[in-house]
């Protein structure tokens, strides 16, 4: 599991030849919060990196004329979501497996897990709940966006913001009982 | 309590929600830190960023792949054809100003990186033709439809269902909204990634015109061309014998022939079939042989306009020019000009060119309410080219039947295809400029395309078509190599920017082959010039940085044919505008201006080191240079006093043999006319075998604005050769816009919109006059 993010460092100029250098500070920066958007939104860990990495790379090819990290953070959100969406569609038919006859047990792909049951189970609800509620819970909880940027990122109104949020909870009481 | 909100009583921030801690909160906390990928994806993802080419800001993107899919080749298997600047299409990043080190900064910018190729499978590189698809053929006329909206795109020996795909065409101009909005108002733009670019990494031919007069001398002058071989629509043409001369909604011919000149036929424009719209009048002229091209404008009412206000009894509604007509005309009998096939495309008349019998026409067209685009109907926002075919006996002087005939001549339009439409990447304009190539002699299309980028200036080299669009913009994505290169600060905020793309003609095909955003200001089409694989430019730059507040300056360029720089002189003239330039082979003439007029020598004969070779600082400054024989120059401009203020005008000679030592050698001021011929270059008759200038004027200095045409004797003095008092004008604007004088053996022909004045050019007494 890797450690926490460093504070990321300034984006600064760089002449690296195609610009990566810039792309990594970016990748410094927010691949906390990519990646965990990508846990949430994608069925294994295997899914999750592939998002990740698509995600910057996309980022890097686009190059975004992003004014100010504001709207880098949303760019960032809105693709994530839109590329995790892509992989769950077409992951599973594209996965081959190559299996020796001797290997019976189905291979499972790899469950990202977190350090206490509670917190694993916590996962999973969120990661089962509908998906207008998801973004919504995840950006909430899981990244501490107050509910105006939600809603501008996500392009919703506040309210609904508020109401999936609130039924969100509720299906996640449901699922997780009382939490402790 | 009352709920005063829908929410529920547990949502957050509804009122009377507990402060009781939120377990929930408290488990995401400690799980959010460890929602972090393996460092070994981290470090793939490195890997692969590095891997990655450098991303193309400045290059054209097809939207639409135009040949088959192949398989994508190794990004070096092509070295680039000119070295390609570091991080060149970081537009926010910015390298530090090193002034004054104009070369020493581009050799530390510039690597060599591989030239991308089709990065993912749809791109591939069209050879010239080979994938482009032609545009619509002349089809001989078919009773079909009347001429109305778009036909299904053409269908060619090669129809893919790519060119009728306008989705991407139809994002890209919403994008282009978008970002227009984000730059005003703040937001995040996008762009356009090179997934589809193809490039033209063909070999470009070096120029190939022949840059000097044939020995024997001229039996009639010509347009006062820019490229000598490429011709410029104007006016009035000749071809010796027929003066053509266009006006209103007429074109006039007449005889060339001294005392006997006369008018031997009309053109009446109107009556010319395929017209969709209002007619508008005659724009410009070209002559090629014995066919007359005439362009004209095709205005339609614009219901749809914001501006309308329906509340009122009766309201203006404007016409716009949705269409340019190119009409054709068979004039071998000029006493009978028969009308032969009207082309048209959309857009309003910006300029044309005629180079080996081919003629290319640029317009611009707008999508001035991008909410009118309709994903499903792209002749809402794609541009059109439209095809009348004579029908049988038709005839130009006649007027059109009351009823059309059976057999009537009907237009035939088509889109574009999506294959023919490329966007700057930085897609910040709802303005296409349209360029299509005809042959001449058969009206065949050879090709057309179109950019999603404006064409304020227009400039032909032999072998590119190069486009120019003035963009105010807050921010524009100019590449870091050119903002280097022009010598920028760090904290600089341009005032302008201008968009420039590269159409390659490739015999008339027409591929969009790179673009640019460049800093500043392009004064004329005699700002740019392509010379031995180079495109040298001058800019005027001008722009706010805290320090300075306001400031501008004059720039030189040398870009490679990918629009990179490669050379520059960053600051040739600070606080001082660009106000004339002439190219000439590896010199240029540089004429700057804000209150001295420094006349600059610069040598490019070392595309990466241009170097000021001398200067000259008089007062005044022209607008207009033009070779006077070898070594001389003649400038048409202003006179200013010694203070700076201005005084009427005046034409220049210097000697620019040595270009250290550059002199005045004479020079006269002339009173404050009204003189088209200081901003367009065609209105300038140039004689340099005979030392003659004329040009047309209106003088107002008596209130009355007398038309004239004057001429003038450039030798060791310039004087004064004739003041030739034109008619009055009939109109309420200046005749003089309009008059052209041309020479036809050894008379002047004046050409007027009331009349004809012909002149003996010796002593220009008046030999015949015919009204029009």
């Amino acid at each position: 599991m890797a450690g926490s993010a460093q504070p990321a460092p300034a984006v600064t100029p760089d002449a690296s030849p195609s610009g990566a250098r810039d792309t990594r500070a970016v990748v410094e920066r927010y691949q906390q919060l990519v990646y965990g958007l990508a846990l949430s939104h994608t069925r294994c860990k295997g899914d999750a990196d592939d998002v990740f990495q698509e995600v910057f790379l996309t980022y890097h090819r686009k190059q975004p004329n992003c004014h100010d990290e504001g709207h880098r953070q949303a760019w960032l959100i809105t693709t994530t979501l839109t590329i995790a969406r892509r992989e769950n569609t077409s992951s599973w038919r594209t996965r081959v497996v190559p299996l020796a006859p001797e290997d019976a047990e189905m291979v499972r792909p790899e469950v990202f897990h977190f350090a206490t049951e509670t917190q694993d189970a916590v996962f999973q609800a969120v990661s089962q709940l509908p998906e207008s509620y998801r973004a919504v819970i995840h950006l909430f909880y899981f990244d501490d966006l107050p509910v105006a940027r939600i809603a501008a990122v996500l392009g919703l109104e506040e309210g609904a913001v508020k109401m999936r949020l609130s039924r969100g909870r509720g299906l996640l009481r449901d699922q997780l009982g009382d939490l402790r | 309590m009352t709920d005063q909100t829908n929410l529920p009583p547990d949502a957050p921030d509804a009122p009377g929600a507990s402060n009781a801690p939120d377990p929930l909160a408290e488990v995401a906390a400690a799980m959010r830190r460890q929602m972090a990928p393996d460092p070994a994806v981290v470090a793939d993802l490195y890997a692969k960023l590095d891997a990655e080419p450098a991303p193309p800001r400045d290059v054209p993107v097809r939207l639409v792949a135009a040949a088959p899919v192949a398989p994508p080749t190794a990004p070096a298997a092509k070295p680039a054809a000119a070295p390609r600047p570091a991080s060149a299409g970081r537009s926010r990043r910015r390298f530090p100003a090193l002034a004054g080190v104009g070369t020493a900064v581009l050799a530390v910018a510039l690597a060599v990186v591989p030239l991308v190729q089709g990065r993912s499978e749809a791109g591939t590189t069209t050879a010239a033709g080979g994938g482009e698809a032609v545009g619509s053929v002349t089809a001989p006329p078919v009773a079909d439809e009347p001429a109305g909206p778009a036909t299904a795109p053409p269908t060619t020996s090669q129809t893919t269902p790519t060119e009728g795909d306008y989705g991407p065409v139809y994002d890209a101009l919403q994008a282009a909204v978008a970002n227009q909005a984000a730059y005003y108002y703040g937001g995040a733009t996008t762009g356009v990634t090179a997934e589809n670019a193809i490039l033209d990494t063909a070999e470009v031919a070096k120029s190939s015109v022949d840059t000097g007069r044939g020995s024997a001398p001229a039996a009639y002058s010509e347009t006062n061309v820019q490229v000598e071989g490429i011709d410029e629509a104007d006016i009035v043409k000749t071809d010796g014998s027929t003066i053509f001369y266009g006006h209103g909604r007429t074109v006039t011919l007449l005889t060339a022939d001294g005392a006997g000149t006369s008018v031997v036929s009309r053109i009446d424009v109107t009556q010319a079939p395929g017209w969709e719209g209002t007619p508008g009048g005659v724009a410009d002229l070209m002559l090629a042989g014995t066919t007359l091209v005439v362009f004209a404008h095709d205005y339609s009412p614009d219901f749809d306009s914001p501006y309308l206000d329906w509340t009122y009894a009766s309201t203006s509604v404007e016409y716009r020019a949705t269409q340019t007509r190119v009409l054709l005309y068979d004039v071998t009998d000029p006493a009978n000009p028969t009308f032969r096939e009207a082309l048209g495309q959309s857009g309003s008349y910006s300029t044309a060119r005629l180079m080996d019998g081919v003629l290319y026409t640029v317009t611009t067209y707008s999508i001035d309410d991008p909410a009118t685009a309709d994903p499903d109907d792209p002749v809402t926002y794609v541009p059109l080219v439209t095809d009348v075919a004579a029908g049988p006996a038709a005839d130009a002087g006649t007027p059109a039947d009351t009823e059309p005939a059976a057999d009537a001549p009907v237009a035939q339009a088509s889109l574009l295809p999506a294959t023919d439409i490329a966007v700057f990447p930085s897609l910040m304009t709802t303005t296409y400029a349209v360029a299509t190539a005809i042959d001449v002699a058969t009206g065949a299309r050879l090709g057309e395309e179109a950019v999603l980028g404006g064409a304020d200036t227009v400039y032909m080299s032999a072998d590119n078509l190069y486009l120019g669009g003035f963009t105010w913009s807050a921010d524009p994505p100019v590449p870091d190599a050119t903002w280097a290169a022009t010598g920028l600060a760090d904290g600089v905020t341009l005032s302008s920017a201008t968009t420039l793309a590269r159409i390659a003609l490739d015999g008339g095909a027409l591929t969009a082959a790179a673009t640019t955003m460049l800093p500043g200001a392009i004064l004329n089409q005699f700002s740019l010039d392509e010379y031995d694989g180079y495109l040298r430019l001058a800019l005027t730059i001008s722009g706010w940085s805290d320090d300075v507040g306001w400031s501008q300056k004059a720039s030189l360029l040398v870009l490679g044919l990918d629009l990179q720089p490669v050379g520059s002189i960053a600051d040739l003239a600070v606080d001082e505008g660009i106000q004339s330039v002439r190219f000439s082979g590896s010199v240029v003439h540089i004429v700057t201006y804000r209150q001295t007029d420094p006349l600059f020598a610069i040598d490019l004969s070392d595309p990466t080191a241009p170097t000021v070779l001398g200067e000259l600082k008089i007062p005044g400054f022209s607008t207009y240079l033009h070779p006077w024989g070898d070594g001389w120059l003649v400038g048409l401009g202003q006179n200013t006093t010694d203070e700076g203020v201005s005084d009427g005008l005046k034409l220049s000679l210097f000697n620019v043999a040595d270009p250290v030592n550059i002199a005045e050698t004479a020079k006269l001021v002339l009173p404050w006319y009204d003189v088209p011929a200081l901003y367009d270059h065609r209105a300038v008759w140039a004689d340099v075998d005979r030392g003659l200038v004329g040009f047309a004027a209106t003088d107002w200095t008596t209130g009355s604005g007398q038309e004239l045409y004057l001429v003038y004797r450039v030798g060791t003095t310039i004087e004064q050769a004739a003041r030739l008092e034109l008619a009055a004008s009939t109109s309420y604007t200046s005749d003089s816009y309009s008059t052209r004088g041309v020479r036809v053996g050894e008379s002047l022909y004046v050409v007027a919109p009331s009349q004809v004045t012909v002149y003996a050019l010796d002593g220009f007494t008046p030999e015949a006059a015919v009204a029009l």
